[in-house]
């Protein structure tokens, strides 16, 4: 019901952010990456990385394991900040805040871990409570908000569980309703299937497709499982060495990869993905 | 058996005294002492490299220190805060001053203890520092800061009967002068195994409690 009021808000943000040239370019983008990069005690993660992500948009991210996956999605969603570059959400740089206004913009990502990274210490439902607790939401919202998004990925009758007691799937989807809480505009997942069995992965990348087309959501997808291209993504961005090599949909990427990296990708067994991360 | 019972009421009162009024005093300086630890170290919520450093080094100082030697350093700190240094009330002082920097390397592994994935989702959810100390780490470390406290409390019986020694009272004392220098082996028996059961309780009690808030999860 929160997400219904979507369209407008966004429609409001386009009329009343002609301040950076870049969002009267191109004012459809739920977030752009300027040139972000990164290095760790001299290694360099990721290396001048820039990608323009639409609206609505369900975008998967590969590359071999150390392509900087991993590093370029805690900057895109704020976890951490880039050696230099910049983050935008919908025009607005959001690079190098710090404070509340930090905070208040981490709420409008979600992210979904490949450990899950669930509260042990909390119920499904205190699991999902956390983002709203953390944006000091009254708790007879809190309550009515935690139903429905346990509602909406099929758990509302998990609510007082121990997530202990949820299996791997189970896991996920409350780590995903955790993550869309504060009703973000933008959701990661940082190979959110990968610690999953096929069966499993294939019905939390059918829910995300359906949230997706629900709620509006634009979604990326960092992950090292063609599967999840085939069956959940729109696009896709290749990264090799911490850089971006090439874009494409998925339908051009696995007829016609034009990059080295993304034909190694692509000439992966199709029941081979398991295996992919060495 | 009535007179030891009787010999032995008053020492273990004393002893439950000094053990639970440190370990109270302990906790209140050694968990905030814990928690900076954790945060100022690396992969805390506020890396201060240098003031970790410092702060490990006090610690370990501390913690080197023989009891009895730290006991007999802390008098004037002891008499300045109770107005004597002997004395069950007198004892407390060293007790606490010993076990807080073993109480915050409880809390600062406990907490260290924690999946960093735990602290990247509660930072993804806009959590600021407090919060994710207070609503995720404390209660993921729970059971782990438990357990250690246990370990804390058992080594305060321990040295709360070297306290006695110099005139702390409770149940070493009752052992070394009663037992020991008027050659009483039953008293000295008796006192031990009071020693004995305040451990075997105590132990038992912290496992139990760690049990129930895991079994809750």
């Amino acid at each position: 019901m929160f997400h219904a009021q979507r369209p407008d808000r966004a429609a409001a943000q386009l009329d009343s952010s002609p301040t950076t040239p870049h969002s009267n370019d191109k004012p459809d983008l739920a977030m752009s990456l300027h040139g972000l990069s990164k290095a760790y005690g001299g290694r360099v993660i990721v290396d001048g990385f820039s990608l323009d992500i639409p609206r609505g948009q369900v975008l998967g991210l590969i590359g071999r394991s150390g392509a900087g996956k991993s590093t370029l999605l805690r900057m895109a969603s704020l976890l951490e900040k880039p050696d230099s570059g910049e983050v935008r959400f919908c025009g607005e740089p959001v690079s190098g805040l710090g404070g509340e206004e930090l905070l208040r913009k981490r709420r409008r990502v979600g992210v979904v871990f490949q450990a899950f990274n669930l509260f042990s210490s909390r119920t499904a439902g205190g699991n999902v409570a956390f983002p709203l607790e953390a944006a000091r939401r009254p708790k007879a919202f809190v309550k009515e908000r935690v139903a429905e998004l346990l509602g909406l990925v099929g758990l509302a009758d998990k609510a007082d569980r121990p997530v202990s007691r949820l299996s791997g799937g189970e896991r996920q989807r409350v780590a995903i309703a955790r993550a869309l809480a504060n009703e973000p505009e933008i959701l990661f997942c940082d190979e959110a299937t990968s610690a999953l069995d096929p069966e499993t992965t294939r019905q939390v990348l059918d829910l995300l497709s359906e949230l997706k087309e629900r709620l509006g959501l634009t979604v990326v997808m960092a992950t090292h499982q063609m599967e999840v291209l085939r069956r959940a993504c729109g696009r896709v961005a290749v990264l090799e060495g911490g850089r971006l090599v090439e874009t494409a949909t998925v339908r051009e990427l696995f007829a016609d990869p034009r990059s080295a990296a993304a034909r190694r990708l692509v000439a992966e067994p199709a029941g081979g993905s398991e295996a992919f991360h060495g | 058996m009535a007179e030891l019972l009787s010999l032995l009421a008053r020492p273990l009162l004393e002893t439950l005294l000094m053990v639970a009024a440190s370990t109270a005093a302990a906790s209140a300086l050694g968990f905030p002492l814990g928690v900076l630890l954790y945060a100022l170290g690396s992969g805390g919520l506020c890396e201060r490299p240098l003031l970790k450093r410092a702060m490990d080094r006090t610690v370990n100082a501390l913690r080197s220190f023989p009891f009895v030697i730290l006991m007999i350093l802390l008098f004037p700190l002891t008499r300045l805060l109770v107005g004597t240094s002997i004395g069950t009330a007198a004892a407390v002082v060293p007790l606490s001053v010993a076990a807080a920097p073993f109480v915050a390397r409880v809390v600062e592994s406990a907490l260290a203890g924690v999946d960093r994935g735990l602290v990247d989702a509660a930072t993804a959810a806009g959590a600021g520092r407090a919060r994710i100390l207070l609503a995720v780490l404390v209660p993921e470390a729970a059971p782990a800061i438990v357990s250690g406290l246990t370990l804390a409390v058992i080594s305060l019986v321990g040295c709360s009967a070297m306290a006695g020694a110099i005139g702390g009272g409770g149940l070493g004392d009752l052992a070394l002068r009663y037992g020991y220098q008027r050659f009483r082996a039953d008293v000295m028996a008796a006192a031990v195994l009071a020693i004995l059961a305040l451990v075997e309780g105590i132990q038992a009690a912290g496992s139990m409690a760690a049990r129930r808030i895991a079994r809750k999860r």
